[in-house]
């Protein structure tokens, strides 16, 4: 019965700011 | 107490289990037995009776208190509302992307910023006077927020191309923050062309920490997807400028990929790897360039809920994983692809501000006016009260049925779902990447060979 934690429940993870992309909105595209 | 519905496993080639949660974000390793007791339990076992040993009752304890086992009587649907909901209000970051200019002198033939006015002179471009404006407008925010760290992100059009209306704002809020024992951070992205170690050296004591440099693949991958507005070449001129740069401050470098472009990455990641400033580079980040699909895609089956379009998860997805692995495999940092969000467009506390001044929920946005959420100057104009109710109950994931990535993805980009579906509050899914992603993390963590995500 082996339980390793590896990365603690308390700890927020890092986000992007924007992680994903976006560069064309419908009406703006060529 | 169950399972919770927010558990992934990933199969181990040595027999044992990778366990993450992504509501509470615990990672573990287990052996096979306690994934098995897992699945007793999930099947309603183990309540009643007791406990076969006391090497059970550990497991179990070191399970439940990482989040592994919830309580039957606790709802995980409040527990995930409590979470976005916590993520929205949160105070101690007030962030800023504020657009100087949407004028580039690049003519780059994915972006859309200069196209609406031409991308030249005529293209808006922040004045001065406005620049004070924004100033004064986040000094308020920060007043009535009171957030431990100001961020402040520039970015365009090219924000190197109105590098007065850059410093008039970093300045006044340095000093703002100061008076208000408030730390300031300041990022810019730029296409490098006009980075300097000047700018750097006179940006880095207002909280310059990092400047983001987008590279499109190799030289002549780059060359072509990012011209000059007359057509000439820029990636040895921004190659060398991150050379100058990179010893004052970090440089991320990003890429923007589609299918014809993709599979030219792993080449610019040798060129970087080989040149003398790569060990300065702290990240690298290439991302799909997302364009309007027209009539919604058919459901794609995997993620989201039953029927729920989904967006070009094959090529982004794949092609995201392996540029992700080649990334690594190269020895740069990068995300590891699980934490995809939620993102800033889910804050209260993130804005978004255009060179005229308004105010949108994200850069991805600000191509349209329609979306502007409200101004600097406190105008109400006709659209803006309906777009910032509309952003404020922008909830995606409530339509991801049961899948268990919702608290690390948010149901994905409300701008990809709103260009590729035309309604930003349906997911934009991406599970297909975030399993792969999840696998990759797996092996890593563990220090062995990982299966697929379960």
């Amino acid at each position: 019965m082996k339980v390793k934690v590896l990365k603690n429940a308390k700890k927020a993870p890092a986000r992007d700011v924007c992680p994903w992309m976006i560069m064309v909105p419908p009406e703006n595209s060529k | 107490m169950r399972p919770s519905a927010f558990n992934l496993r990933v199969p181990l080639a040595n027999g044992e289990v990778f366990l993450m949660n992504t509501l509470t974000d615990a990672q573990a390793v287990v052996s096979g037995d306690v994934a098995a007791l897992l699945d007793s339990l999930s099947l309603g076992a183990g309540d009643a009776g007791g406990l076969a040993c006391e090497s059970e009752g550990e497991a179990l304890q070191a399970l439940a208190d990482n989040g592994f086992l919830v309580s039957r009587d606790r709802s995980e649907r409040e527990a995930v509302e409590s979470y976005f909901t916590s993520f929205r209000e949160d105070t101690s970051q007030l962030r800023v992307t504020i657009l100087t200019t949407l004028q580039c002198n690049f003519a780059c033939d994915y972006c859309y910023q200069g196209e609406r006015d031409g991308g030249g002179q005529a293209a808006g471009k922040m004045s001065l006077e406005t620049a004070v404006q924004v100033a004064a407008w986040i000094a308020r925010e920060a007043d009535h927020v009171r957030p431990r760290q100001l961020v402040l992100t520039f970015f365009g059009g090219e924000p190197l191309l109105n590098v007065p209306a850059m410093v008039e704002i970093a300045e006044r809020c340095a000093r703002h923050a100061a008076s208000r024992g408030v730390t300031q951070i300041v990022n810019i992205i730029t296409n490098g062309l006009l980075l300097t170690p000047e700018i750097a050296e006179r940006m880095k004591p207002l909280g310059l920490t990092g400047v983001k440099v987008t590279l499109d693949g190799d030289r002549e991958t780059h060359d072509r997807k990012r011209p000059l507005r007359g057509g000439q070449g820029t990636f040895d001129r921004i190659i060398e400028n991150i050379r100058r740069t990179a010893p004052l401050v970090p440089v991320t470098i990003g890429g923007n990929f589609d299918a014809e472009t993709a599979g030219r990455y792993p080449a610019l990641l040798d060129f970087l790897k080989s040149q003398d400033f790569a060990g300065r580079v702290a990240k690298v980040s290439f991302k799909p360039v997302i364009r309007p699909a027209g009539p919604a895609l058919p459901a794609c089956g995997r993620g989201g809920a039953a029927g729920s379009p989904c967006d070009n998860c094959g090529l982004a997805d794949d092609t995201m994983s392996f540029l992700r692995e080649e990334t690594l495999r190269h020895g740069f940092p990068t995300g590891d692809g699980v934490h995809m969000g939620p993102c800033e467009v889910h804050r209260r506390h993130s804005h978004t501000i255009g060179p005229d001044g308004s105010l949108y929920a994200c850069p991805g946005f600000t191509g349209e006016f329609a979306q502007a959420v409200g101004h600097i100057d406190g105008r109400h104009e006709a659209g803006h009260e309906a777009a910032a109710r509309r952003f404020d109950r922008l909830a995606p994931w409530r339509q991801c049925g049961d899948c268990p990535f919702v608290p690390v993805c948010g149901g994905g980009c409300a701008v990809a779902a709103h260009a590729e579906l035309g309604d930003m509050d349906a997911p934009s899914c991406h599970r297909r990447s975030l399993e792969a992603a999840l696998t990759s993390l797996a092996a890593e963590a563990a220090g062995t060979d990982a299966g697929e995500v379960q």
